[in-house]
């Protein structure tokens, strides 16, 4: 799932630029372009190359080849499509994008981190290259997380999600777009991370020390937990009626509708074949009389993830039953 | 949610993005990918983390994440530089959603790697005044090149070299001891020595399990003050790490001194087998080369004073040097020994005893005792032996100081 939702995101991203609306193209370009918008990907590649055996150095007609063989799932041909233009074109930062996130799909951070590293030399303000360059520090904190975190016992499963990524997939719109986290050229975030004390030291404090909630009623403290360790139950169980009844009927989904959510949650809950989750250090606050916030991290493994996620859950008090009507990811 | 632009729209409202541009462009030269550039001296893997560390009190998140990227490249298995490198990312990326480790406080290899991460800082800030030598060092001989300070409870190794007769420090290591800390006293408890010991050989990595890295250093442990405690146990070693890990936590061994694999490799120059000495200590005191002159003087003049009395077959004086509490390693008490020399000195006509390589050192973890190592040349009218003699000396009430402890080897 983690894997393919992130190819799904990749290709996504590239997508992007094929739908494009074809301003002073070539008409070959265009004629491409239409093609892929009907779904015909090997004929806009035959189209594309006819034009390129007679235009080699177009870059547009390149730049569109490539992304039609990511739609065909050929990837290293379209990582040499794309690391062609970078070289023929190094002040293009759109071909080191992509390579990027073909390299990202494939595994390979480093690599990826370079490409957007690049693209960022010459272009400091490409916000598009910032995110995912975001995603690639996040992916490469992952790797880095687990490689510290590495046992004796040669443990490789994945302890802390790509969380980023694996967002990037959660349906339409998911990819967070450009622009919205658009960093000062050149030095994102430099202050933020220099005003923070040692990060280790920082976070022990913070880990050592969490902000007091305002406590919540013993009983209800109890209920709620309760409640949270059976919602994790019947997660772990697959038993998604189960689950879905520790939503309330008006809960609200952080994106898209309700029943689209539930539909999703139906698909994903029932998916893996085997799975835990656990909800570890609770910690309550009330937000009224019937409302209480409470923030866990979620211990999530599956036959092919393993996640730790802090979660954020409200739960409304109806009728002597707590019901989730919000959840989120941190 | 803020309108988006996808980069290829952005691509094409650039004018002159087509083919028409280029010609000239095509020209410049590639962008080369921008591949990790290991500083000129990049030093020791710590320091380059600790550089990383002081990059990030200062606020220059972005040296450090160069010095961290360089460092996880050079030593993949540096999990507290991983552990680091992490974070740093993490806050660059600006992702929510991924928890650092550092969250989960209950983890025990989180735990270790903040152990780990404290002690390193410590020793950066109250490392060694320059200049400054271990209290428990009053004398190396010229025999020795090198010796070996172990600051059990930091988590530190020290070499400190011999230059006719002037020590310097000259390597500092991390370093990982037992599980329950120092103090040993019995085979199983988990604990490293605190004492005075020698490496006694050296086996290469090849010859042992990979748990051990690139070799071994054995220790004469239980030594002579050990047996003297009835201490029990063995096999206490310096030796490396599996090629899995770069260190282990500072508290991870059954009672074991575990240096990183660079780091005992290191010493395979400097470390000579069946003689250098390894101070196992609880506390060290870093003094300036002088201070611990007079204390040195004193027992340097009342050992010439113990061997001359011996060589003047002047018996009594002799044996008054002795503690009341006195034991030879063979189990006579003092009366049973003043006895046994009394006996043998009036065989003697004359004899001559000559010292030599005279190595002094404070004991650690006990109060008043110094250990005197040396090399005797015994020649008498009928009998000559050349013996390495451990002498223990303790200064009592009075302020004298006795021997209560002897043991001699063959050379």
């Amino acid at each position: 799932m983690n894997r393919n939702a992130r190819r799904a995101a990749a290709i996504m991203l590239l997508l992007c630029g094929a739908a494009l609306p074809a301003l002073a193209s070539a008409p070959a370009v265009q004629e491409a372009q239409t093609l892929l918008s009907q779904g015909d990907s090997k004929g806009a590649l035959d189209r594309l190359d006819r034009y390129l055996a007679t235009s080699p150095q177009d870059a547009e007609a390149r730049f569109n080849r490539g992304l039609v063989l990511v739609k065909l799932n050929r990837t290293d041909e379209a990582i040499k499509v794309f690391t062609d233009l970078t070289r023929d074109y190094p002040q293009l930062p759109e071909p080191y994008n992509n390579l990027a996130v073909l390299y990202a799909q494939k595994g390979d951070y480093e690599k990826a981190r370079d490409a957007l590293e690049a693209a960022l030399a010459t272009h400091p303000a490409y916000a598009t290259a910032h995110e995912n360059l975001g995603d690639i520090y996040s992916a490469l904190a992952g790797a880095a997380y687990n490689r510290a975190l590495q046992l004796d016992q040669g443990n490789q499963a994945v302890r802390y999600k790509l969380s980023l990524i694996n967002q990037l997939g959660n349906g339409p719109g998911g990819y967070t777009p450009a622009g919205t986290t658009s960093v000062p050229a050149g030095n994102p975030k430099s202050e933020a991370i220099g005003a923070a004390p040692p990060p280790a030291a920082a976070a022990v404090a913070a880990a050592s020390t969490p902000a007091a909630p305002a406590p919540a009623a013993d009983a209800d403290s109890a209920a709620v937990t309760g409640t949270l360790n059976a919602w994790a139950k019947a997660w772990a169980a697959k038993d998604v009626d189960g689950y879905l009844s520790f939503y309330a009927a008006d809960f609200q989904p952080e994106s898209g509708s309700r029943a689209q959510w539930e539909a999703q949650r139906r698909e994903r809950v029932a998916k893996p074949s085997r799975i835990s989750v656990r909800v570890l250090n609770p910690q309550l606050s009330r937000i009224d009389a019937h409302h209480v916030r409470v923030n866990f991290i979620q211990d999530y493994a599956s036959d092919t993830v393993n996640d730790k996620a802090r979660k954020t859950v409200e739960l409304s008090n109806n009728g002597g039953s707590w019901k989730i009507v919000r959840e989120t990811i941190r | 949610m803020p309108p988006t632009v996808s980069p290829a729209a952005r691509l094409l409202r650039r004018p002159g993005f087509r083919c028409t541009i280029v010609a000239v462009l095509a020209l410049a030269l590639p962008l080369l990918s921008r591949a990790v550039e290991l500083p000129a001296d990049a030093g020791k893997p710590e320091d380059q983390l600790l550089e990383a560390v002081d990059a990030l009190r200062g606020g220059d998140s972005g040296k450090a994440l160069r010095e961290l990227q360089a460092l996880v490249q050079r030593e993949p298995n540096f999990r507290l530089a991983q552990l680091l490198y992490g974070q740093v990312l993490a806050e660059r990326s600006g992702a929510s959603g991924l928890v650092s480790p550092l969250a989960d406080d209950q983890d025990p290899h989180v735990r270790e790697l903040l152990d780990e991460y404290r002690s390193r800082v410590a020793e950066e800030r109250n490392g060694p005044p320059a200049d400054s030598l271990p209290s428990s060092i009053l004398r190396l001989s010229s025999d020795h090149k090198y010796a070996i300070v172990a600051d059990l409870p930091r988590s530190r190794v020290y070499v400190l070299q011999n230059v006719d007769g002037h020590l310097h420090q000259v390597r500092d290591y991390y370093a990982s001891i037992a599980r329950n800390g120092y103090g040993k006293q019995n085979s199983g408890d988990l604990r490293t020595p605190v004492g005075i010991y020698r490496v006694t050989g050296f086996t290469p990595g090849v010859k042992l399990p990979p748990f051990y890295g690139a070799g071994a250093y054995p220790l004469n442990y239980p030594n002579a003050w050990d047996r003297v405690h009835g201490r029990t146990g063995s096999g206490i070693w310096l030796h490396g790490v599996p090629t899995t890990t770069y260190v282990r936590p500072p508290r991870a061994s059954e009672g074991c001194v575990v240096l990183a694999n660079a780091d005992l490799t290191d010493l395979k120059s400097l470390i000579v087998p069946g003689k250098t000495p390894v101070v196992l200590s609880d506390k060290v005191d870093w003094l300036s080369a002088d201070a611990v002159g007079k204390e040195r003087d004193e027992l340097i003049k009342r050992i010439e004073s113990w061997r001359s009395k011996w060589s003047a077959l002047n018996t009594e004086a002799y044996l008054s040097f002795y503690g009341d509490d006195f034991h030879t390693d063979d189990g006579m008490n003092k009366a049973q020994f003043e006895i046994y020399k009394r006996r043998v000195n009036q065989g003697k006509h004359h004899i001559d005893v000559q010292l030599r390589d005279l190595d002094l050192f404070s004991y650690p973890g006990e109060q008043n005792l110094v250990l005197a190592e040396f090399t005797q040349e015994y020649r008498s009218d009928n009998y000559a032996t050349s013996t390495r003699k451990e002498q223990y000396w303790r200064r009592g009430a009075d302020g004298a100081w006795k021997i209560v402890r002897e043991e001699n080897w063959a050379l």
